[in-house]
């Protein structure tokens, strides 16, 4: 009986297939959710950081923020002569540093020679 | 479109779903409707009850896209845990539970199995026969029997052990073996 029975299963295995009716019915329950998907406000996944990204460019527009901030927080803190040495005389070539002109309009603290 | 989302498995289907592909859902719909309707109608031995179970298993498959993490549950399996608990819901509320005891024996009261076949032919015979089974073994019967299911598979639909599928499976299948017992006649076959 048992192989019998066997058959019977083989037989129920799609026996009930979907009419086009009921096919129409799951579809338009689909397009109902990606319509109402659709029109739902985008998350805001990512807080303030993904807006802040958007805000500069993306990571790639950061990276260059940064680049720029580091190379000004450079300048700041050395004295141009000194950047200049690390960069290989560059600022020297393109004339934008001077190598007697280190302490621009500050001249006048010094000591008078006089005394 | 639909030939080259037919090669994509369904949890890729899902993500696709949920971005707004509709033919996504044609091709899912193709794909797991029949085997939904088909546990349904089984379990429920009715279509009409099934179609409505069918039709409210793909619903929540859609709502459960937007979610879907690909690499987890397959979507069949899950659907097929819907179904499962969509139909024994309606067994319940119609009353035409036979009960969660899955030791339990088939009623004899109930119209015999030869009587059903000569009425309205094999598969409504099977219903009947399957009707007969605990909710339980019923499910686990359809799922590995009918809709070839692995046992593996079986355990995570129905949320219980593969050992208890084992059971259950075997359970099902002697009871229903018994209660065709001597139908060969009636079931159309020669030998």
């Amino acid at each position: 009986m048992t192989h019998k029975l066997d058959d019977l299963f083989a037989e129920a295995r799609g026996a009930e297939m979907p009419g086009d009716d009921l096919v129409a019915r799951v579809l338009a329950d689909a397009a109902d959710i990606q319509a109402a998907a659709a029109a739902a406000p985008a998350p805001s996944g990512g807080g303030w950081m993904a807006g802040w990204l958007s805000g500069v460019g993306g990571w790639f527009g950061a990276g260059g923020l940064v680049a720029a901030t580091m190379a000004g927080l450079l300048i700041g803190v050395y004295a141009p002569d000194t950047v200049d040495s690390v960069l290989g005389g560059q600022l020297s070539n393109l004339g934008l540093v001077s190598q007697d002109d280190l302490l621009p309009g500050l001249t006048y603290l010094l000591p008078d020679e006089g005394g | 479109m639909n030939a080259d989302l037919d090669q994509l498995q369904d949890d890729a289907l899902m993500v696709l779903f949920a971005n707004g592909e509709p033919a996504a859902a044609r091709v899912l719909t193709a794909r797991l409707l029949p085997r939904v309707l088909n546990h349904a109608a089984r379990v429920l031995g009715d279509r009409a009850e099934a179609e409505d179970v069918a039709q409210e298993a793909m619903l929540r498959l859609w709502r459960a896209a937007a979610e879907w993490q690909p690499g987890g549950a397959k979507p069949s399996t899950w659907l097929y845990r819907v179904t499962a608990n969509l139909a024994v819901d309606r067994l319940r509320r119609s009353g035409r539970a036979v009960g969660l005891d899955d030791s339990a024996e088939p009623e004899d009261d109930r119209p015999g199995a030869e009587e059903q076949l000569v009425q309205a032919g094999r598969m409504a015979a099977l219903d009947a026969a399957l009707a007969r089974l605990p909710e339980r073994q019923r499910q686990a019967v359809v799922l590995r029997h009918i809709e070839g299911l692995a046992n593996p598979e079986i355990a995570e639909a129905l949320e219980i052990s593969v050992e208890a599928v084992e059971s259950l499976t075997a359970r099902g299948k002697r009871a229903l073996a018994q209660a065709l017992a001597g139908q060969k006649e009636a079931l159309g076959y020669d030998t």
